[in-house]
């Protein structure tokens, strides 16, 4: 009871942030970092609803590129309104996960990371490379943006923001609680338990993925303008598992609180150290899988 | 004709480097059950000292590989002892992440130090000879690296085969539990193997860095070169691995040779091929 | 009496790769009957009840499951048909506790409970087995002999008709051996038809109203457990080879 209390209370907070923010100083920096933190937590959660398949994706920046890529081409390239375009890239991107889903269920382990790391990889160097269509390493810039101010554009991803804790917290409560579990740590006596793991599966990949990509399609309208660098970044992965292993993974909240705290260091880090600030990242992820398998939130927490 | 044979020399040579690091990896995923994705981290980190030892002491890379790869080589029992270790019993997930971490760790040590910089360079006095043979341009260093690749691929064969820590390596690799059973000490055989694993990977650093140069990203991409190679080969199959780095670096050079912007794609030809591997044919081309 | 069969296998056969696991067993398993299945360690018991239930196609062969034609069918199929396993090598699911295990048989099992009345049944069942007090458990955590009652009670939560057990009565002592056999039979009295791999004769003598006798891959003889025992065949390959408690 003290925890649904405080987890609405938690929501309500995000909800009227921006009224908090508006008294503030600097209201537009601390509007954008709340942004971005909302981004990596929505991140965040979508790879730990897939891993809680027991599938340690890296195709996070496969799929948040693409997503970035079709909504700036078909809003720019082809004259696509935008809300157009997040369909059609939310569409694209869902067929394509449905496919490497598929491609990819048999393996495992090591062999899953590095084949949807490959298909991140891939992406890039396609985009890279089929110029005519990409403008290749030069990116694609004057993508018309989100009309409104960044008010709007929080609410937008809060929205969001919301609709995935809700997917996230239905699982965790649902029969796919015990299928999810089962299929994690033993695939072959799930399926004799009459679980199909098949579908379950690429299900979640496909919901994963299309979560991912709707970041990516955010991204390109907010920024306006996008590269392959920067778009199909293995860091954004990084970071967003970063944040699952650090703040709890198989859960809701371990997500979200590893999101705020670690883009709050982040934001910090990168303005006072600068380059290389990413070891900071490195440390948390080592230190906390040696130490703190249940992430920080696992410190006050059973189960 | 003449373009062909210097693709053929051009991949050939390069071919020389990948077969030190995969040979590396290929022992941490085989001996240790990790795959260790800041091996190529290592392999930079050998380069930057390399450099480091270049540039500040003015030893040249051909007689500082001797002391890099040692401290590559203790560097990685030490990161052994510290993390690995304790994630040998965890879930693949863990080891994966961990060893992710550790890369990232490496890599930014490296942005810290190279600051601005955005590529290493040297220039030992031998680096740009070159000898031509009937309008074949053959690289002198390039040469002088395939060739200390080939009597390191030799010594590492002879020492598996024939040593008994070697042969503890294979049987490890082959038999983990009946290892276990005859008494071999897996502990000190996971340590051995991954300080020599991730010292390859430094030495193939060395060598790197009198033919290329050095930036903090350029591991990664051995990392999965390494394990493209090593899928291609198949899991366990050391002398595949040859044919398989021959193999990718032939193509790689005649792909940045033939293709217009071929060298943009022969990064992605990798994945592609790791990609189709892992889908078609798990168990590599060259497994009997 | 005119007994129903309600599994048959029609000369199924398993290869890996080049080698022979599995070579033309057929079996009949009657309704409410109890059938064991022995043989020396490798003799293919296991693999058998892998494409029985699903884990692995077979080669070549039939499954025939109440008159329908089931070897297509994956192994999740099979489970909502009603055919339940448990696993020599006991594999609670790690992260759930004794109770959840169970729920997950029941949610997705024959009857696809809801999660309300699928925890209400895991209840239900725990007490059944004895395996109440240990509710809140870890499954690994478990004593050996509960682990074994788990992989029963979380196969039984899938409502079967035929549970295929595997060792079930492996590293009991006499006291639990015991619970176990009358736990096998309060099952078949329930209308629930069994096949059991076992080592152990004198459960095998008790408990089985048909036995097959495996080795190679191959079934050697089949009959009644005193007709099997006396065959001069079994004798030979299984009861004069290993030690048999």
């Amino acid at each position: 009871m003290k925890k649904k209390i405080l987890s609405y209370l938690g929501i309500f907070i995000v909800a009227i942030f921006p009224l908090i923010a508006y008294f503030m100083p600097g209201t537009k920096y601390f509007l954008q970092v709340s942004i971005d933190i909302l981004m990596y937590t929505i991140l965040a959660l979508s790879w730990d609803m897939l891993v809680r398949t027991g599938q340690a994706s890296f195709a996070i920046p496969g799929f948040y590129g693409l997503g970035a890529y079709v909504a700036a081409i078909f809003t720019k390239t082809l004259g696509f309104p935008i809300i157009f375009s997040i369909i059609i890239a939310l569409l694209i991107s869902s067929i394509v996960a449905w496919l490497l889903g598929y491609l990819t269920l048999r393996l495992k382990g090591m062999y899953f990371a590095i084949a949807t790391l490959a298909f991140s990889l891939i992406l890039m160097t396609l985009v890279i490379q089929l110029k005519d269509i990409t403008h290749g390493s030069e990116g694609i810039s004057t993508i018309t943006m989100f009309a409104g101010n960044k008010y709007m554009i929080y609410y937008l991803i809060f929205i969001t923001f919301v609709i995935v804790i809700g997917i996230s917290e239905y699982i965790q409560r649902s029969k796919y609680w015990y299928s999810f579990t089962a299929i994690r740590t033993n695939e072959q006596v799930a399926k004799v338990m009459g679980i199909n793991t098949v579908r379950q599966k690429v299900v979640m990949f496909v919901i994963s993925a299309m979560i991912a990509s709707l970041i990516g399609t955010y991204e390109t309208f907010i920024a306006g303008f996008i590269e392959p660098h920067s778009v199909f970044n293995l860091s954004i992965g990084v970071m967003a598992l970063a944040m699952v292993i650090f703040g709890g993974i198989y859960s809701t909240i371990g997500p979200i609180v590893g999101a705020v705290i670690l883009k709050i260091i982040d934001e910090i880090l990168s303005t006072t150290i600068g380059l290389g600030y990413m070891i900071v990242y490195g440390l948390i992820i080592v230190i906390t899988i040696l130490y703190l398998p249940k992430g920080v939130l696992g410190i006050w927490q059973k189960k | 004709m003449n373009t062909f044979i210097q693709v053929l020399v051009n991949g050939i040579l390069q071919s020389g480097t990948y077969m030190i690091t995969t040979l590396g990896l290929a022992l941490a995923v085989g001996v240790v059950g990790i795959l260790n994705l800041a091996h190529g981290e290592f392999l930079m980190v050998g380069a930057f000292l390399s450099i480091i030892f270049y540039t500040v002491f003015g030893i040249d890379p051909l007689i500082s590989i001797l002391i890099v790869s040692l401290l590559i080589l203790l560097l990685g029992i030490g990161t052994y002892k510290i993390s690995l270790k304790k994630v040998l019993d965890s879930a693949e997930v863990n080891q994966l992440l961990l060893t992710f971490g550790i890369s990232i760790i490496l890599q930014n040590i490296a942005v810290l130090y190279s600051g601005s910089k955005e590529v290493m360079v040297i220039n030992p006095p031998y680096r740009d000879l070159s000898w031509n043979i009937e309008g074949i341009g053959i690289s002198f260093s390039k040469t002088l690296v395939f060739i200390i690749a080939l009597i390191l691929v030799i010594t590492l064969f002879y020492i598996l085969n024939n040593t008994k820590v070697g042969k503890s390596m294979r049987a490890v690799e082959q038999n983990r539990y009946g290892a276990y059973i005859v008494g071999i000490n897996a502990d000190r055989i996971f340590k051995i193997a991954f300080g020599v694993s991730v010292g390859l990977a430094g030495l193939a650093g060395v060598m790197l860095s009198i033919i290329l140069y050095a930036t903090p990203f350029i591991g990664f991409n051995y990392t999965l070169k390494a394990f493209a190679i090593i899928m291609m080969a198949g899991m366990g199959n050391l002398r595949g691995i040859l044919w398989s780095s021959l193999i990718l670096g032939i193509i790689e050079s005649a792909l940045g040779t033939y293709v217009p912007g071929g060298t943009g794609w022969s990064e992605g030809i990798f994945f592609f091929i790791i990609l189709i591997i892992l889908l078609v044919k798990p168990e590599g081309i060259f497994k009997k | 009496m005119a007994e129903k069969i309600i599994l048959e296998t029609r000369g199924i056969t398993k290869y890996f790769g080049g080698l022979r696991a599995v070579y033309n067993i057929s079996l009949k398993l009657n309704e409410k009957n109890i059938l064991a299945i022995i043989g020396p360690n490798g003799a293919g018991k296991t693999t058998t009840f892998n494409l029985i239930s699903g884990v692995f196609p077979v080669s070549s062969g039939n499954i025939i499951f109440e008159g329908k034609d089931i070897t297509k069918t994956n192994p999740a199929e099979r489970c909502h048909l009603g055919i339940g396993r448990t696993f020599q090598i006991m594999q609670p699911f790690e992260d759930m506790s004794v109770l959840e295990n169970i729920t997950t048989g029941a949610l997705f099992g024959r009857h696809k409970y809801s999660l309300k009345e699928a925890k209400q049944k895991s209840l239900e069942i725990a007490k059944r087995f004895g395996l109440f007090e240990y509710k809140d458990f870890v499954g690994s955590k478990l004593p050996l002999a509960y682990r074994k009652k788990l992989e029963i009670a979380r196969a039984y939560a899938t409502s079967p008709k035929v549970m295929l057990l595997d060792e079930v009565m492996e590293g009991l002592n006499p006291a639990e051996a015991r619970e176990m056999i009358e736990t096998i039979f309060s099952l078949r009295d329930e209308g629930i038809s069994i096949i059991m791999i076992d080592h152990i004769m004198f459960t095998i003598k008790e408990l089985a109203d048909w036995v097959i006798v495996m080795n190679y891959g191959e079934k050697l003889t089949e009959g009644k457990y005193d007709d099997v025992v006396k065959s001069k065949e079994v004798i030979e390959a299984y009861l004069g080879k290993e030690e048999t408690c």
